[in-house]
């Protein structure tokens, strides 16, 4: 009963979409401001969504009960796009581009709530990974779940490219006991 | 029904968490010894369950009786340990402890950005203790913990 | 066919598009600015009847070959049309309104956008691209509208 009233708290907490990305946006663009170089800015970006990612699995496998350990990387694949983004982003991206050992996909973004009203800046600009905080949050939800992955951007809308595509390999699974390494 | 005491392990074996409701009779031990076997313990049995299984575990190890006290676990996909200890009428208490990993613990402890997950709680997190003295003292097992 | 548009905040001009590069347009813009200040003031003074919700402020003034209208958004900031006199004597108020109202959003877009510095030049593609819309599609806009009017009509009558 008491999982039901905190269900209708959190709804009844929301915030409006634009208040969010207008957020997201503004932080962004204060890190850009504060950073000489672009590269430095994707770094921080990918930390800080690393330690967003480390916090949020647990409040995902709360309100998520039934999600257990995955047996493959396409199970995992599957929780990430289509309970992890829904719930979080309110988007579902689509798995594609399963390499032949199975060990990388890629997740097509179809709208990113994020980029709404983004345009990147001239010159260095160009190069910012807007994004990247998702890679980050997605590396460090997978890595408090024995998953080391690397996660990057391959294509992004903001950029010109097509479509936004989030790449994500696996790397190894982490042991049990093993101490966890500092970000 | 009764409630004795709750440990909360973090991945790599460390307590984070230490409460007792009752315990006539002190420890023989340092809390600290007491923190590694318990961990030791609970590591130990966890793969000792699964090699001993006839089948495929769903759950892994649960719970365990004695003659006066039933030990009561359950580990997150996060590697998050907890140990709830209760008298022997005690049933199933699986989704308590899903409850109070997913309303207390996440809630007032993973989303409290001036903590951390796998850090030690420090007796500053009120919050945290308040709720969670709440919960326990809410549950229907509880419910004889001060009398007996 | 619109062929200046044009968006200032206070005097500074801080968008301009026209279709002929000819400094009349400046001169226009610049005397209009106190035609605007002057309705908005008036129409915003207490007492004033104004429907705070509408930001539109019609007809600023004709020249031989010209009409400017204008529109000011609850922040001040003030958005110029002008076409010519020939193109848009077709033009109905409401369709005009419309094309300020498309500017308006288009503006708070951008303006939205975390790497714009307020007060400053826009330069958002997006932005232009509506200000081309605005520029050329006109014509075939102002007749999709007219189609459109009969079925509002029919609207408001059965409900």
């Amino acid at each position: 009963m008491s999982r039901t009233n905190v269900k209708q708290n959190l709804d009844a907490r929301r915030v409006t979409q634009e208040l969010f990305t207008l957020t997201y946006g503004a932080f962004v663009a204060q890190i850009l401001n504060d950073y000489e170089h672009v590269d430095e800015v994707n770094k921080q970006l990918d930390k800080i969504g690393y330690n967003i990612g480390v916090r949020l699995i647990d409040d995902f496998l709360a309100r998520n009960p039934n999600v257990g350990r995955c047996h493959d990387l396409r199970e995992t694949a599957d929780v990430l796009a289509k309970q992890g983004f829904k719930t979080y982003l309110g988007i579902s991206p689509s798995i594609t581009n399963w390499s032949p050992a199975g060990d990388e996909f890629s997740l097509l973004l179809d709208g990113n709530p994020l980029t709404e009203f983004v345009e990147l800046p001239e010159g260095q600009g160009q190069k910012l990974s807007y994004n990247q905080m998702i890679c980050g949050a997605i590396r460090g939800a997978l890595e408090m779940v024995q998953l080391e992955v690397e996660c990057r951007f391959v294509q992004d809308q903001l950029k010109g490219d097509n479509a936004t595509e989030l790449r994500v390999k696996f790397l190894k699974k982490l042991e049990d006991a093993l101490p966890v390494g500092e970000d | 029904m009764v409630v004795y005491n709750l440990y909360i392990f973090n991945r790599n074996g460390q307590c984070l968490f230490y409460r007792e409701w009752l315990r006539r009779r002190p420890g023989t031990m340092t809390q600290e010894e007491e923190f590694k076997l318990m961990n030791g313990f609970m590591h130990s049995i966890k793969s000792f369950v699964q090699r001993l299984s006839p089948q495929d575990l769903k759950d892994g190890f649960v719970s365990f009786k004695t003659n006066c006290y039933k030990l009561n676990y359950y580990e997150t996909a996060t590697g998050l340990k907890f140990v709830l200890n209760t008298d022997n009428n005690v049933g199933n208490i699986r989704d308590i402890l899903h409850q109070l990993y997913s309303t207390i613990f996440v809630n007032y402890i993973v989303k409290n950005p001036s903590c951390s997950a796998t850090d030690i709680i420090n007796t500053e997190q009120e919050i945290f203790i308040e709720k969670l003295d709440e919960f326990i003292s809410n549950l229907s097992i509880f419910a004889q913990t001060n009398k007996a | 066919m619109a062929c200046c548009v044009a968006v200032l905040i206070k005097e500074n001009l801080i968008y301009l598009r026209r279709s002929t590069e000819e400094l009349k347009f400046l001169f226009l813009i610049h005397a209009s600015i106190d035609i605007l200040d002057d309705k908005v003031n008036q129409l915003t003074k207490p007492g004033g009847d104004r429907d705070t919700k509408d930001f539109y402020l019609g007809l600023l003034y004709p020249v031989e070959e010209y009409k400017i209208y204008g529109y000011v958004s609850p922040t001040r900031v003030k958005f110029i049309l002008i076409f010519e006199h020939s193109t848009s004597s077709s033009l109905k108020d409401s369709d005009i309104k419309l094309l300020f109202q498309r500017l308006h959003q288009a503006y708070i877009d951008c303006v939205s956008n975390p790497f714009y510095e307020p007060n400053t030049q826009l330069k958002s593609k997006r932005f232009e691209q509506v200000v081309t819309s605005l520029m050329v599609q006109q014509d075939s806009m102002t007749s999709s509208m007219t189609l459109s009017t009969p079925t509002v009509a029919i609207n408001t009558t059965t409900t």
